[in-house]
Order: C-alpha cells, then sequence, then structure tokens
C-alpha cells in the first residue's frame, strides 16, 4: 500500500472542526496536540508515586522540547515507572480526556501505561516542523513489545495528519497476535475514519473471523458498503456449509443494507 | 502406510513432532515457506530463513528419516510489506533452482491488495522461468472470492493448471478448483479450516483425483499428525485403500514430482538415519542415545 503523506501533506491545516467520532481535533493541530499531551499529563501524574513523577516531568518536557532525543527509551520505560493499572477515570477525567477528542470506549479500557506512552508520542509531535514523525512512529511500533505496539496504535487517531499512518494501521490489523489486532480494530476510531474500503472491509471480517462483537468496532455502521454486505454474507454461507455457528452480530452488516462508498 | 504431509512448517515443530509424525508413518514432508506470525523487517531474516530451510531443517528431517521438501516464495501477507517485498523477489532466483526446492510458494491471497495481485503474478512468472510447479495459499477471510480470483490470476498469466496446488480448500471452493485442472489441497486443522469428518465427507463426494490433505501444521493451534488422523477417519468410513493411498502419497508425489526434484527411488526408500551425523557441528541430540538405521530398500 502506497504512503499516503503526499495526499495529506498538501492539505491545509484548519478545515477540519473538531470531530468527536473520529477522535480529531482540528483547526489548530499544534494546540489540540498540545491540549492533549496536558490531559493526559494530568491523568497520569494523579497515578505516579511520588518517586515517579520527577522521571516523567523531565521526561515530558525534554520531548515537548526541540529535541526528541530518547523517545524510544522512555516510551520502552513508562510501563515500569507508572505501571500497569486500569486508569479507572473519575468522572470529571473522563469528561476532560473525551472532550479533548479521546474515544470512551477506548479510554475506558486504557492503563497507566498505555496513557503515558500516548502522552509521550503526541509530546514529540508538539510544534515541530521539520521532524519525520512517520519514521519515529514507525520506529517505536517496529522495535516495540506487544504493549508498546498497542499503545502506539492506540495513539495514532490522536496525532497529527493521521491519514498518514494507514500503511502501518494496516499491518497491525494482519497480525495474528490478538491483542495487537484488537488494539486498532476496536474502540478505536482510526480505522473508520482514514481505513480505504478494502482494509476496513477485511479487519471486520477478521473481527467476525477472531470472535470480536463487532459493536466493538468504533463508526462500523457509518462504513457499511454493499461489498462488506456480500462479504458478510458469504462468510455466513461459508460457515453454514462447514456446519458451524454463525455469529449473531453478522446481523448488524447484513441487515444494514450497505451505503454507496 | 507411508504417507506424504505436503504442508507443514516444521520450523515451529520440535524434534519430538519428528519422532511422532515417523511412528506415525510419514516419510516425506513439503515445507512451504510463509510468514513468522509477525512482519520482518529485514529482506536478510527471509535469506537466513531459505537458508535454515535448505539447510539444518532438512538435515533434522533427515535425522527422523523423513525426506524434506520446500517452496520459497515471498508469502501473501508479507506481499503488502513494502520494506520486504521486492527484495525477497530479488532474492528468490538465486534459491528457486536449488535441489529440495520443489515449488514456488506458498503465493497468493491474503486481503486480496492490489500489491498481493502483483507479487502472486511476479511469482507465478518465476515459476515458469524455473521450471517448478506453484503452491497457491487461499484466504481465510473472504475465501470464495478469493478462490475465484486465484483461479482467474492463473489463468490470466497463463500457468499451466495442471502444475497449481490450491490450498486450505473447503466446501464452498473444492467444486471451483476441481473444476479446473488444478490440484486441490486441504489443510485439516483441529478448529479451522476443515476437520477429518468434513474431509471424509468431499473424499466421499468427489472422490480422490488431484485431492490432497496436509496438516499445515505451523507455531499455531495446530496438529502435525492430521494426515494420518485423516487416513484413519478415511479408512473408518469405508473409503477403499487405493483411494486413501492416492491422497496422502500418490498425488504429492506425482504434483510436486513435476519440479524434477523428486527422486521417485529415493522416496521409495527411506532416508539413511544416523544421528550421530551433524549439520555445521550441531547435533539433534540432546544427550540421548544416536538412533542409526540402514536405508531400507524400496518394497522392503
Ligand atoms: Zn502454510
Amino acid at each position: 500500500m502506497p504512503r499516503t503523506r503526499g495526499a495529506s501533506a498538501s492539505t491545509p491545516k484548519g478545515l477540519n472542526a473538531f470531530d468527536g467520532m473520529r477522535g480529531i481535533w482540528d483547526s489548530t493541530a499544534m494546540t489540540s496536540t498540545q491540549g492533549l499531551v496536558d490531559g493526559l499529563d494530568a491523568v497520569v501524574t494523579r497515578r505516579f508515586a511520588a518517586s515517579g513523577v520527577a522521571w516523567w516531568r523531565q521526561t515530558l518536557e525534554r520531548l515537548t522540547g526541540a529535541d526528541p532525543g530518547g523517545l524510544a527509551e522512555a516510551f520502552t520505560a513508562a510501563s515500569r515507572k507508572v505501571g500497569r493499572q486500569p486508569l479507572a477515570l473519575t468522572a470529571d477525567e473522563r469528561h476532560a480526556l473525551t472532550r479533548l477528542g479521546m474515544a470512551e470506549a477506548m479510554i475506558d479500557r486504557s492503563t497507566t501505561d498505555e496513557a503515558a506512552r500516548i502522552a509521550l508520542l503526541l509530546a514529540v509531535a508538539v510544534g515541530k516542523d521539520g521532524l519525520d514523525l512517520e519514521r519515529l512512529v514507525d520506529d517505536v511500533y517496529q522495535s516495540g513489545d506487544n504493549s508498546e505496539r498497542q499503545a502506539v496504535l492506540r495513539a495514532l487517531a490522536l496525532l497529527p495528519e493521521p491519514e498518514r499512518f494507514v500503511t502501518l494501521a494496516a499491518e497491525a490489523c494482519r497480525s495474528h497476535v490478538q491483542p495487537l489486532f484488537e488494539a486498532i480494530a476496536c474502540e478505536n476510531p482510526y480505522p473508520a475514519a482514514h481505513f480505504p474500503e478494502l482494509n476496513f472491509n477485511q479487519m471486520v471480517i477478521k473481527a467476525l473471523f477472531t470472535g470480536v462483537p463487532l459493536a466493538r468496532v468504533i463508526g462500523l455502521a457509518a462504513r457499511i458498503t454493499p461489498e462488506l454486505v456480500r462479504m458478510a454474507n458469504d462468510y455466513a454461507s461459508e460457515r453454514t456449509a462447514a456446519g458451524r455457528s454463525v455469529p449473531p452480530d453478522i446481523a448488524l452488516i447484513t441487515s444494514a443494507g450497505g451505503h454507496r462508498p | 502406510m507411508r504417507m506424504f504431509d505436503p504442508h507443514i512448517h516444521m520450523t515451529s515443530r520440535t524434534t519430538l513432532d519428528y519422532q511422532a509424525m515417523a511412528d506415525a508413518g510419514i516419510t516425506a514432508v513439503v515445507e512451504p515457506s510463509f510468514w513468522l506470525g509477525q512482519p520482518r523487517t529485514h529482506v536478510g531474516t527471509f535469506e537466513d530463513y531459505f537458508r535454515g530451510l535448505l539447510g539444518w531443517e532438512r538435515f533434522r528431517a533427515s535425522q527422523f528419516g523423513i525426506h524434506h521438501y520446500c517452496t520459497l516464495s515471498i508469502n501473501p501477507k508479507e506481499a503488502n510489506n513494502a520494506r520486504v517485498a521486492q527484495g525477497v523477489i530479488d532474492l528468490l532466483p538465486r534459491y528457486l533452482s536449488k535441489d529440495g526446492v520443489v515449488a514456488v510458494g506458498e503465493i497468493g491471497y491474503d486481503d486480496m491488495t492490489a500489491e498481493e495481485d502483483k507479487y502472486f503474478a511476479a511469482q507465478l512468472e518465476l515459476a515458469i522461468r524455473f521450471d517448478l510447479p506453484a503452491l497457491v495459499h487461499t484466504p481465510h477471510r473472504d475465501k470464495k472470492r478469493g478462490t475465484e480470483r486465484t483461479l482467474a490470476l492463473v489463468r490470466d498469466v497463463g500457468f499451466p493448471e495442471e502444475r497449481v496446488l490450491v490450498d486450505h480448500n473447503t466446501e464452498e471452493t473444492l467444486p471451483l478448483v476441481l473444476a479446473t485442472a488444478c490440484w486441490a489441497g486441504h489443510s485439516i486443522y483441529p478448529f479451522t479450516k476443515m476437520d477429518e469428518a468434513r474431509m471424509v465427507a468431499l473424499v466421499r463426494k468427489y472422490g480422490a483425483a488431484r485431492i490432497l490433505v496436509n496438516s499445515a501444521a505451523d507455531w499455531g493451534v495446530s496438529d502435525p499428525l492430521k494426515v494420518p488422523k485423516t487416513v484413519a477417519a478415511m479408512r473408518e468410513a469405508g473409503i477403499d485403500e487405493a483411494a486413501i493411498e492416492t491422497i496422502v502419497w500418490r498425488n504429492p508425489v506425482a504434483f510436486f514430482g513435476q519440479s524434477g526434484k523428486l527422486d521417485a527411488a529415493e522416496l521409495e526408500g527411506s532416508t539413511d538415519v544416523d544421528q550421530r551425523q551433524l549439520f555445521e557441528g550441531n547435533s539433534v541430540l540432546r544427550g540421548q542415545t544416536p538412533v542409526v538405521q540402514g536405508a531400507r530398500k524400496p518394497g522392503e
């Protein structure tokens, strides 16, 4: 799949209004990224043991500054520093993060290390012209363990010009590591907002195939096309021919008819 | 009965599996190159993988009396990986002509992208150039459409159908494949793809001609004894011995024999099991007493 950078680079910033569904807050992309960093910073800081806060402050300041050196190391270290507990947000925190454009379903499942890692990636993206964010994100992803990779996938929709990460996200959909697949396919607004039809359809059929409830796919209803309906019907027929059960939530697709893409 | 598992990823299995396979009557395997569960990021790791299939893995199999052959390719999933795909295509000519490489494969479709089209066709061209048959994987998702598209591409490229083995068939795809001159493989898996009882029903309905079964065992939930287990199920269902032997021996030998690299006489005998042998200084033994058996002569 070709990288989509060329297309996105020519799109002037500021055309998109806030779109909570897609998790994009644009118009001034820089400000929104900074806003997200601040929002996540507040949440993460409250969950640090006192001993870890100094490291967090220092790291975040360094990455937000001109030289984003040490992203990969900090990204890896984050889970040991802040722990891997469920975020367990207060109502106020939850409200603040969703207002910043994060998907509710995603933050409700998030953990402290994941939130910290998303904040670190966003911090690097703040106001650095000429930074090859694509390469940086790809490097953190490729060298990451499964939980690091999940955090990268959870961050994609929030990064500036997110459409440039389609190749990476589509690769994650091909993974046999189920938690990785679910990190992009479930509770994540990225695929519905940015995937071409082929990749989106393959992801949805794989969700059916691996027993993932379709209700976890954000934005599915708006992306149902006649082709996806055809694929879902064929899948039901294949299961029936093999003497196997058909997942009942397939009706979310097959009874929808399908919009023209 | 001697058996042939024409699709198994031994690299991800242990010597205990080799021993169990040999005990169950498997004397030959084809190991298609495939992906490792997560995408590779360097072309060099493919080259070492190919060398491992031709070297260490072949030796390991021979230590259990099993003839090991392989097929080489960029697999359908990683055809989408721009970091490596073209590099692997450039690497293949160096390895396709080697002894023991009995087809180009597994190639075919996964997501059915434009890249997959491109590398599928390119590798069929390589198979023509190196006078090899092709082992074609069919996708897990959207399988029927994927199979139709596979057969259409084979036709478009002008690749001889009788030199194509279309693998991982189901009730819905087998009639499509048999309507062409291609061969049809079936992967018998514990939970997905195809099971023994369904396979018996397919053999009852379609017979044995151009039909193969394999375990497709790899690092996933899979069973390297699925070929002997399917033989047992077919026997129990009253399918005659000649038909069973066609499916688990004559067909794979005939199909991969088209490479000119399956020596029938060699296959009929067994490999010399001499576990005292070393491969580049390494033994498969971990403190056990080595087994030494003379080669059986054909018909023995
Ligand atoms: Zn395979």
